[in-house]
């Protein structure tokens, strides 16, 4: 509780001022990079090539990375609140699991775009949405208990559709056709290479405005992390900051999941970090979390990209082998603060 | 390597690959086949024959169901060694045959020949095929070299690389495979490809008009500018087998659609 006391604006402005800066060079280190790490050829300019790799691959593929992973990084700080469980992370609830079948039976049963008149609608996204919100409403009325929402019930129910939406799609993957199965496995790992551009501005928005209105709700996480009763007790609405809470981050994540897959520990890795570093209060956290997310998902897309060039590896092989150990490092050299902190 | 298989009079034979099946029937042992996999659907008298189930996961029950003498896989990389593994301990005399390349295909003619006792059969299916080859190649021959990209998947772009049918398809007609040296199943960057600038992209993953115009998007690209973004999906091009000829030719009028309406 003391880092609570001890937040001053100086002190919230200050470290989001720095993440904010570290996003903007990460970004910028990412978009003017040379093709090939050994070579210089971004250095032509001005050709269309490089207009084509800077604006129509790069800008996209940056600015997906970095509402990917501020989005997944704001999430998983408010399922670990919310859940007062230091293993939970976005993917955790189900609705993840619930996006990819969607997206996958969509893709399987043939309908993954349509053109309505003249324009394409991409309905995989669509329907990887719509499986997304149906978990949601789904978990929510499963795990609600007596007019309450408690949050062991949340996770356990949570896991269990998560494991019940993976063998669906592993079902999904038995009687796929072979060449439709990297298709499948997209989803499983997830991607920002060749992302579908229109559609990530609908998903990315959206994503957006759920960080946004979540962001009114730290205070209130700070709260509930006490406890229910000393929560209710400082005149907190637990239940209503649950079902927000809950639905917000459902909304963000099927939005996401929709068009890039699941990419792993972000979610799980970026908020356990800003809690050693900066401390557990959700005012501060939540937003340094976004921040910090993004540079990070950036910075590992960057790498995904150059370090076995021109070969491209899956994003989440990259968040897990840089965050992993730094992870480690960091809890062990911050002994003083515990996990449990949440 | 598996064991020799010796030669004999095997009346019972379950094929694990489409590509076999297709062999098998061309060498008129068609009516030895008692098992194919789900995927068998060509020629049509193969697809009414029982399923023992696909070609990377049968099954073993309905494999002995069908008492088999003589059970024929290719082998794709280490994808089948454990169905290998689990045929073997079943006591099942398993015949492995490499069919990856051209050359690869007529050995295993030889070796399907061979242990079947029908070497002239073999040996006529290898020359009318070889002829069927070079006339195929000789419609294309002195045309500009091309440089070309095969996709055959997206989410990721995996493009279709060295030590692959595909990649023969393509050498032979004289194209240049710009994802080259990178293994056989490339997961390219899509800044490579565009740095690459192939001039025809032959996209084997494109489900329709949408995936198309994310070809598009991409003025530097040749491929664009010229209207050489191609679909293709056809079991003639994956399948190294008796129809190589037809999927050599399929290649080609897409690649020099100038010289078909010749």
């Amino acid at each position: 509780m003391t880092d609570i006391k001890n937040l001053t604006p100086g002190r919230w402005v200050t470290s989001l001022a720095i993440l904010a800066a570290l996003l903007v060079v990460v970004s910028l280190i990412a978009f003017y990079m040379p093709l090939d790490p050994l070579g210089s050829f971004l250095g032509r300019g001005g050709s269309e090539l490089t207009d084509d790799i800077l604006y129509k691959i790069r800008l996209p593929r940056i600015l997906a990375a970095a509402v990917v992973g501020g989005s997944l990084g704001a999430c998983g700080v408010i399922l670990q609140a919310l859940l007062r469980n230091p293993l939970a992370y976005p993917h955790i609830l189900g609705i993840s699991g619930g996006a990819a079948v969607g997206g996958v039976g969509a893709r399987l049963f043939g309908f993954s775009v349509a053109v309505v008149a003249g324009i394409t609608i991409p309905c995989g996204a669509i329907a990887a949405f719509g499986t997304a919100l149906a978990t949601t409403f789904l978990v929510y009325f499963t795990a609600r208990n007596r007019g309450r929402l408690e949050p062991v019930t949340l996770i356990l129910v949570g896991v269990v559709f998560n494991a019940f939406a993976g063998a669906l799609i592993l079902f999904l993957f038995a009687v796929a056709d072979m060449r439709e199965a990297r298709g499948i496995l997209f989803w499983m790992v997830g991607s920002l290479d060749f992302i579908n551009v229109d559609l990530f501005y609908w998903a990315g928005t959206i994503a957006l405005v759920g960080v946004c209105g979540l962001v009114p709700l730290a205070r209130s996480l700070n709260i509930l992390t006490l406890g229910d009763e000393a929560a209710a007790s400082l005149g907190v609405h637990v239940e209503r900051i649950r079902v927000l809470a809950f639905v917000g981050t459902s909304l963000i994540v099927g939005a996401v999941v929709s068009f890039c897959g699941m990419i792993g520990f972000v979610g799980l890795i970026v908020p356990h970090l800003f809690r050693l570093i900066i401390g557990t209060d959700h005012r501060l956290l939540l937003p340094a979390s976004f921040l910090g997310g993004a540079a990070f998902l950036v910075a590992a897309d960057l790498v995904s990209r150059i370090v076995l060039y021109p070969i491209q590896l899956p994003v989440g092989i990259i968040t897990a082998f840089c965050g992993g150990p730094f992870f480690l490092y960091l809890l062990k050299s911050h002994r003083r603060r515990t996990l449990n902190n949440v | 390597m598996p064991p020799t298989v010796q030669a004999g009079e095997y009346g019972r034979i379950v094929s694990l690959t489409p590509s076999i099946t297709e062999i098998l029937f061309a060498l008129d042992a068609g009516d030895r086949v008692r098992g194919v996999t789900a995927w068998c659907d060509y020629p049509p008298e193969a697809a009414s024959l029982p399923v023992v189930g696909d070609f990377l996961k049968p099954n073993m029950e309905a494999m002995l169901a069908i008492k088999p003498d003589l059970v024929i896989l290719a082998a794709t990389g280490n994808l089948l060694r454990e169905s290998y593994d689990n045929l073997v301990r079943l006591d099942l005399e398993v015949l492995v045959v490499w069919n990856n390349t051209i050359d690869e295909t007529f050995e295993a003619v030889r070796e399907i020949g061979r242990v079947l006792k029908i070497d002239q059969d073999a040996a006529r299916l290898e020359k009318t095929l070889r002829q069927k080859l070079d006339e195929t190649k000789k419609r294309y021959e002195g045309l500009p070299k091309k440089r070309i990209l095969w996709v055959m998947g997206r989410k990721p772009l995996v493009a279709v690389g060295e030590g692959t049918f595909q990649n023969e398809l393509i050498e032979s007609l004289g194209g240049i495979n710009v994802a080259t040296g990178m293994g056989a199943w490339p997961v390219l960057n899509m800044e490579f490809v565009l740095a690459a600038d192939p001039e025809i992209i032959i996209d084997s993953a494109m489900d329709d008009e949408s995936d198309e115009n994310q070809w598009k998007r991409f003025s530097s690209l040749t491929a664009v500018n010229e209207g050489r973004i191609h679909h293709l999906n056809s079991d003639l091009v994956y399948r190294p087998g008796p129809r190589m000829a037809e999927g050599l030719d399929l290649v080609g009028r897409t690649l020099f659609p100038e010289i078909s309406s010749r």
